[in-house]
């Protein structure tokens, strides 16, 4: 994971300098990458996954909008930019809303908690009146 | 027990499997609490430790909470004798409070 956290900052630094320079393709393949980093590096996620969305921006503009800078709009350029959105869509929609939701081994599935199930919640802080409970309230993001 | 609930705007669905095993005690009880019942309930109770953060909106977050042995919860929470946060800045104030809990 370290040489990981050490490499992202560049990496980004270089995709964003490459959208900016036309160097279209490396943009869309940096958009690619960090947003695929974003699977592991879950602290960073919403940063990365930000990045993507900004190159992916940038690249759009250059593409379609304002095109002094970059004078020739190739069918790899159209097709990588769109491959790109594509994937980043499934990268962003696949871990978060539509993959598993599986527990660690050992432990009962994820349970879900209503008004009207509530008293599950009551029914395992109470399995164990001698022990130490531990409750942890976190946000899964 | 681990408490997931919807705080952040990219919080739109229960956690993850990789959110999931980022608590791997075979202990652990994890559950998704998308109404907030659980924060609610501890933020209504009185005469409790209060939290030197992890309050957004109203909702208690990135919060740890210790009850001693012989606690039980009926129809409020029992008291708690630690609750702070944020999480990763607590750790050995919750592993001291974990240590008096289990000295009879």
């Amino acid at each position: 994971m370290k040489p990981f956290a050490k490499l992202s900052p560049l990496a980004a630094v270089a995709a964003s300098l490459a959208s900016l320079t036309c160097c279209l393709p490396f943009g869309f393949l940096a958009a690619l990458g960090s947003a695929g980093a974003a699977l592991w590096l879950t602290s960073l996620r919403p940063w990365l996954l930000g990045l993507s969305a900004l190159l992916l921006i940038i690249g759009f503009c250059q593409l379609y909008i304002g095109r002094n800078a970059c004078t020739r709009r190739t069918r790899a350029g159209v097709i990588l930019f769109w491959t790109a959105v594509v994937t980043i869509l499934f990268l962003l929609l696949f871990p978060v809303g539509l993959g598993p939701r599986q527990t660690p081994a050992g432990q009962p599935p994820l349970a879900t908690l209503r008004p009207a199930n509530f008293s599950a919640f009551q029914q395992a802080f109470n399995d164990a009146p001698n022990a130490v409970r531990i409750v942890v309230l976190l946000s899964p993001t | 027990m681990v408490v997931w609930e919807p705080i952040l705007p990219t919080d739109w669905t229960p956690p993850s499997t990789a959110a999931l095993s980022r608590v791997t005690d075979c202990r652990a009880i994890q559950f998704w609490d998308e109404p907030h019942l659980v924060a609610r309930y501890i933020r209504d109770l009185p005469n409790q430790p209060q939290p030197d953060c992890c309050d957004r909106s109203g909702l208690l977050w990135d919060l740890a909470v210790v009850y001693p042995p012989g606690s039980l919860w009926t129809a409020a929470p029992p008291p708690a004798v630690f609750l702070n946060g944020a999480v990763f800045q607590v750790q050995s104030a919750l592993a001291q409070a974990i240590q008096r809990s289990l000295v009879p």
